[in-house]
């Protein structure tokens, strides 16, 4: 398109062009097809936009605003700290504590031991050597248990 | 005609109104009004809504034509108004930025229902559907409709292959029938910018309408 025609363009379209300027376009494009052919359909095109205009006057209903401001409310993003008064959020806290707790108890009862309280401690150990009948004709055995005793206990 | 346009240079428009429409939108009273709703003032997000709300209909009802969808698409328009409104730098009119989010939503609208076949008496307003219901043969009523119909379609195709930003301008100047001296007040541009936006466009527009009457399935939106 030439310069002519682009310069004025908006003007000579909206029809707000000088006499001048109008008579300036439209004696170029008596003589230049190209500009007069595009110049045409950008006519044509910007008639059609016409179509987009609304037909009438719109009555907004009635609470409008107030069904903006609901929309409003559900699109907005709850707080972190909402979660936590969430009921949903207790029964599921509940639920999990509940499962851990199965999970331990399990555990407890699948690796209890015949060793009832455990490895013997020193204090048992003593215990059971007080206990043992004494001997005065053999020695012996007693020492031998209380090596034996001292031995268990360190390992 | 197509050779030229794209080798040539953007128009040199001289205009001495260049640079000289640019408002202050802070300091206008809907200035004053936005800068509350942005400090979180609901009773100035009400006037801003109750202000537009006329206009936003209208807009979605001139690009929709759904009756029935025009007050949802309205409501999601001023939810995204609230949800944005902090964003709104001034730099352009309250209802050039609303009619923007509008168009944009309308055009969301529009890909997500691929709303190609519109609700025959959903086009017409009520008084219009009585008055044609009155005057018109059912035969000629269906056509004159169609041919609306087929008209939007491909008119709303052809703005589809053009940016937000020439859309919205497109718009302002072909629809809502401003000037390029109140466009340029409107989005705080100077007209010069805005003649070389539009002359884009204008290009833009024709180049998609060319290959739409080559090949129909081309410029489906």
């Amino acid at each position: 398109m030439h310069q002519v025609v682009v310069d004025g363009l908006e003007e000579f379209l909206a029809r707000t062009a000088s006499p001048e300027l109008r008579q300036q376009i439209e004696g170029h494009l008596k003589v230049c097809a190209t500009c007069r052919a595009e110049v045409s359909e950008m006519q044509g095109i910007a008639e059609m936009l016409t179509v987009l205009r609304p037909q009438s006057q719109w009555d907004v209903a009635p609470g409008f605003y107030s069904r903006v401001r609901n929309l409003i409310e559900e699109q907005t993003p709850a707080p972190l700290w909402a979660a936590f008064l969430d009921p949903a959020f207790f029964r599921r806290t509940a639920f999990a504590c509940l499962m851990i707790l199965a999970l331990l108890g399990g555990f407890v009862i699948s690796s209890d031991t015949d060793y009832g309280y455990g490895v013997p401690g020193p204090e048992t150990m003593i215990a059971i050597e007080q206990n043992t009948p004494f001997q005065p004709d053999n020695p012996v055995p007693d020492q031998e248990m209380m090596l034996v005793t001292l031995t268990s206990y360190t390992q | 005609m197509g050779t030229l346009t794209g080798v040539l240079p953007l128009p040199a428009f001289e205009s001495k109104a260049a640079g000289r429409t640019r408002v202050d939108y802070q300091n206008t009273p809907e200035g004053a009004i936005v800068k509350r709703a942005q400090a979180g003032d609901e009773v100035a997000f009400q006037m801003i809504v109750e202000r537009y709300q006329a206009k936003v209909f209208s807009i979605i009802h001139g690009i929709v034509r759904h009756r029935n969808d025009v007050e949802d698409i309205a409501q999601q328009v001023f939810a995204k108004v609230y949800f944005s409104i902090r964003n709104f730098d001034f730099r352009s009119s309250l209802i050039t930025w609303i009619y923007k989010i509008t168009v944009n939503e309308c055009y969301d609208y529009l890909r997500k229902k691929k709303v190609r076949k519109l609700v025959y008496e959903s086009d017409l307003s009520e008084d219009e559907v009585r008055r044609v219901e009155n005057t018109e043969p059912a035969g000629e009523r269906n056509t004159r409709v169609d041919n609306n119909l087929a008209r939007r379609d491909y008119v709303l195709k052809l703005l589809a292959k053009l940016s937000e930003e020439e859309r919205l301008l497109m718009m302002l100047k072909e629809v809502e029938g401003h000037s390029v001296e109140e466009l340029a007040g409107m989005t705080g541009m100077n007209e010069n910018t805005i003649k070389v936006k539009l002359f884009r466009a204008r290009q833009r527009l024709v180049k998609a309408a060319q290959r739409l009457e080559r090949a129909p399935g081309l410029v489906a939106g």
